[in-house]
């Protein structure tokens, strides 16, 4: 009885509009288990809402193609899963969150219609009246009073839409939630109570969730292990304590880490990573992390690094290793 | 809900001030004398000024405005020049058929030109979307009054199947009705596609494809019901575009209206019935404008939540 | 010094780029250059409409001996009842709708940016009442101001003129207002007063350019519907008065002889279709090439 619940493997993703391509995932491989919380960390343009819309099956239609690889649901692979099944997947089994909470709801539809509706979706077997009861179960589990079911999304505040779109998603208690920056459009302060809730409620469902964000400082707070992301792929992995306090490190990560300034020291400067991630259009042969590494060597430039593992848990993509 | 249909219609008032002072002014401008015109050439200088003072035509301007509005509030808009008789009894007979027919007109553009807008917009880049939108694009280049005579051409001088004028029946009805609509449907198709693209691409579809939902579901229950509230809007404000292609289109169809007696009152010079029948055009744009805005405060949630 | 002769060159350059690539856009789409084409091709017609048919020969003088001819090899488009040349009479119509629709935009464009910006840019008490006045216009179905009007002033090329530029005054001030509005509200505009700019060179240089495009559109669409106006009139009578050859008069005309002679009624209508699409495509691929992201 293997622990796994989810297993990408040698993901390609590209884009393609009448003007480039873009390579957007290249070769990715993930695992996440059940119940387990794994942090997605990279930059803007890594590629890491493009994963999770993969795994979603929700990619742009026309533009947005998978060119290669394995998203295994248990022994399902969901790249080969027809559009009608899939659609039993969405919402039950796996379900998404994403950044914006005040773009996320249908504004002519109460909250209360909108968290059923997924009830209605996949609980086929429940009645109206147990459906409503559900919805009130729901909204007190995120922290919303129950009588405001009726109510629209546009008389809530961001922090409370954000609980609602958690409702959602967790209403059919599925096994894996995908959150795409579930914070980030929110006040420090909500921030703080919103994971706070997230935390609690994946520990009472064990519901298994990859966490995407930019954040450190979340990651910290809420995962088990981290994933980090760059140009694509997957360039370090590990537990949370691999990654935060181990040794080892992938040059990028080392930089990610020194670029948070720290509040107990003075500086007079920031310390970003120099230079910008490469043209997604236009990816080099060797290393994508080449022309900005600060450790890199002769090879870096002409050959694709392979995953090396440090130990059991801790995996890095470098020459370095 | 009562207090803002109150707090409409007294805004309603000083724009239909606005409008009699406005068309009162205008027609003021019209060259020539209504007493010398309703006596002919012939009558004695005497005479016309005879008629003049019993016309009241030489009063001061304003007093005359006023002079007007009082008679037209207990429903007296004058006697026609043409006919002397008054010109609410012209008015009364002929409204209730622009009515109709603008109803009509308005009815068939909603129930073609909005299920033609969807099905575009859901079958985007298809045949059916390239179609619809290239019949949009004709119908919204074609004169209403062509279009007109291009029917009567086909449906009654050709095959004989419909009637091209008068309106005794019901049947006798669909071609001008179907005419009129024509510039609204092209509105509506282009106006609902266009809003249900924008739908969409909205992030509260991509949570409901998240969820699970199939693409009817998508497209009836979460779409639809925020793309027509524009669509809703725009058909208000395309009411008055409607009201002028009437006045047209009654003509093409020979139409006993309210835009026929505008029009021969225009060519006879005869200002009171002029005035009094643009006056009721005016206002029935208004009331079908204030109609719809009210029918928006009911079926867009977050205006409903403020006045209800 | 020097940095800034470099930051004003790179601000023309980019200014040349920015009209290239709305061009270059606007090429691409395959309806809006047919429109454009097709509009030229009638505004040349018209233009030099002297140097193809002779106005008085043949649109205007009758011959009744000639009349009702199909079309054929003598006449394309065949003659009316009084024998004139119908392919002749489109195209000096044209001239009267194209020019009729042009001075009339120019004139409800002028006077209605005055009145819009004025409002727009000032607000406050000047702003309401401007608006207040419009409201009344616009209350007033325009294709019936435009009646009234004629009904005060009486028939003619001149007084249609004055109808109908009239009638489109409100809709111009209402787009200018709201274009100045939009743009007023950016917070560039609040970054330039914060630097002490004037106030008329924040209209010239900050608001006009950003403004001008959807002005431009609409310009465009509202002559669309100035012709298709005019030819309206002109079909109940209150427009153009014969012999003047105008489309919608041509078919007012034609409509008696419809059941024996439907050429009558066809080809003047598909004129008009033709000056109202070519401008309608002219008018929506602007718009397109304005702003791509409206497109997809």
């Amino acid at each position: 009885m293997t622990d796994k619940l989810l297993e990408i493997k040698d993901l390609y993703v590209t884009y393609e509009t009448d003007d480039a391509k873009v390579y957007a995932v290249n070769g990715l491989d993930l695992t996440v288990n059940k119940g387990e919380t794994l942090g997605l960390v990279g930059e803007t343009g890594a590629g890491k809402t493009t994963t999770a819309l993969s795994i979603m099956k929700l990619l742009p239609d026309r533009v947005s193609k998978i060119n290669n690889g394995q998203i295994l649901l248990g022994d399902i692979d969901l790249i080969k899963v027809k559009e009608t099944d899939m659609r039993l997947i969405r919402g039950e089994r796996i379900s998404m969150i994403f950044q914006d909470p005040m773009s996320s709801l249908n504004p002519t539809l109460t909250i209360g219609e909108q968290i059923e509706e997924v009830l209605e979706l996949h609980e086929k077997d429940m009645s109206k009246e147990q459906r409503g009861r559900r919805v009130d179960e729901i909204l007190k589990l995120v922290g919303l009073p129950a009588d405001r079911k009726n109510d629209f999304p546009h008389q809530f505040s961001g922090g409370m839409k954000q609980r609602v779109v958690i409702a959602i998603a967790l209403a059919c208690e599925p096994e894996l939630l995908l959150a795409d920056e579930p914070t980030t459009a929110l006040d420090v302060t909500i921030q703080a109570q919103v994971l706070q809730m997230m935390r609690e409620l994946k520990d009472k469902l064990n519901t298994a969730m990859i966490l995407i964000t930019h954040d450190l400082g979340v990651v910290a707070q809420i995962c088990d292990k981290v994933a980090i992301m760059y140009a694509g792929e997957i360039i370090e992995m590990g537990t949370l304590k691999n990654i935060y306090e181990g040794e080892k490190h992938h040059p990028y990560t080392i930089g990610l880490f020194g670029s948070i300034p720290d509040i107990h020291k003075a500086t007079k400067r920031l310390n970003p990573i120099v230079g910008m991630m490469s043209d997604p259009t236009n990816l080099p042969e060797g290393c994508k992390f080449y022309d900005r590494c600060p450790k890199c060597i002769d090879i870096c430039k002409t050959e694709k690094p392979i995953n090396k593992g440090i130990n059991d848990t801790h995996m890095i993509k470098c020459h370095l290793f | 809900m009562a207090k803002y249909i109150l707090k409409r219609l007294l805004m309603m008032l000083p724009v239909i001030l606005g409008i009699s002072f406005l068309l009162f002014s205008i027609m003021n401008l019209t060259p020539g004398d209504p007493a010398r015109l309703r006596l002919g050439e012939f009558a004695t200088q005497e005479d016309v000024e005879k008629l003049r003072e019993e016309m009241g035509l030489n009063e001061n301007f304003f007093i005359r405005y006023i002079n007007y509005l009082k008679d037209a509030v207990r429903g007296d808009f004058g006697n026609s020049y043409n006919t002397n008789l008054p010109v609410m009894k012209d008015i009364l007979a002929r409204f209730p058929v622009t009515l109709r027919l603008s109803f009509n007109g308005i009815c068939l553009a909603v129930l073609i030109g909005i299920p033609v807008g969807i099905i575009s917009a859901v079958k985007q880049y298809t045949i059916v979307d390239t179609t619809s939108l290239i019949l949009a694009l004709l119908l919204a280049a074609m004169p209403v009054f062509w279009l007109g005579l291009i029917l009567i051409l086909v449906f009654s001088l050709k095959l004989d199947l419909l009637p091209s004028n008068g309106i005794d029946t019901w049947i006798h009805y669909i071609l001008p009705s179907l005419t009129l609509s024509a510039t609204s449907i092209a509105t509506l198709i282009r106006m609902t596609r266009s809003t249900m693209l924008e739908v969409i691409r909205q992030d509260y579809i991509r949570t409901a494809k998240a969820k699970g939902a199939n693409e009817r579901r998508i497209v009836f229950k979460h779409a639809l019901r925020n793309a027509l509230l524009p669509v809703v809007t725009v058909i208000g404000i395309n009411f008055g575009v409607l009201l002028g292609g009437a006045v047209v289109v009654e003509s093409v169809f020979g139409i006993p209206g309210l835009g026929t007696l505008m029009i021969n009152a225009v060519k006879m010079k005869d200002t009171p019935t002029v005035m009094a029948s643009i006056m009721f055009a005016a206002m029935l744009a208004g009331v079908v404008n204030l109609a719809v805005d009210i029918l928006y405060t009911y079926i867009d949630p977050r205006v409903k939540t403020q006045y209800l | 010094m020097a940095e800034i002769t470099v930051l004003a060159k790179k601000k023309h350059v980019k200014k040349r780029s920015q009209m290239k690539s709305i061009w270059f856009r606007y090429k691409k789409n395959k309806l809006a250059m047919f429109g454009l084409i097709l509009f030229i091709t009638m505004t040349l017609v018209a233009i030099f409409a002297n140097f193809i048919v002779d106005y008085e020969q043949v649109a205007i003088k009758q011959n009744i001996s000639n009349k009702f001819q199909v079309p054929g090899k003598d006449h394309i488009f065949g003659t009316d009842q009084y024998g004139r040349d119908i392919f002749a009479r489109i195209i000096y119509g044209s001239r009267i709708s194209l020019f009729v629709g042009l001075v009339t935009v120019a004139i409800a464009l002028t006077v209605g940016t005055i009145i819009g910006s004025v409002a727009g840019y000032y607000g406050g008490k000047v702003d309401n009442i401007l608006m207040r006045i419009m409201d009344v216009f616009l209350a007033i179905p325009h294709m019936i101001m435009a009646i009234a009007i004629v009904a005060a002033l009486g028939q003619g090329l001149f007084n249609l003129l004055l109808a109908m530029s009239i009638s489109k005054i409100p809709q111009f001030a209402r787009i200018i207002r709201s274009a100045i509005l939009s743009v007023k509200s950016q917070e560039f505009i609040e970054a330039a007063k914060a630097c002490g700019t004037k106030d008329s060179r924040i209209i010239r240089k900050h608001i006009i350019p950003n403004a001008i495009g959807p002005i431009i559109v609409q310009a465009t669409l509202h002559m669309a519907t100035t012709i298709l106006g005019i030819a309206a009139l002109s079909f109940i009578g209150l427009g153009i008065q014969p012999p003047t050859p105008e489309w919608g008069s041509m078919l007012s005309d034609a409509r008696d002889q419809m059941r024996y002679y439907p050429y009558l009624v066809i080809i003047p209508g598909i004129a008009i279709v033709m000056a109202v699409l070519s401008l309608n495509l002219i008018g929506d691929g602007l718009r397109d090439a304005l702003d791509p992201r409206l497109k997809n």
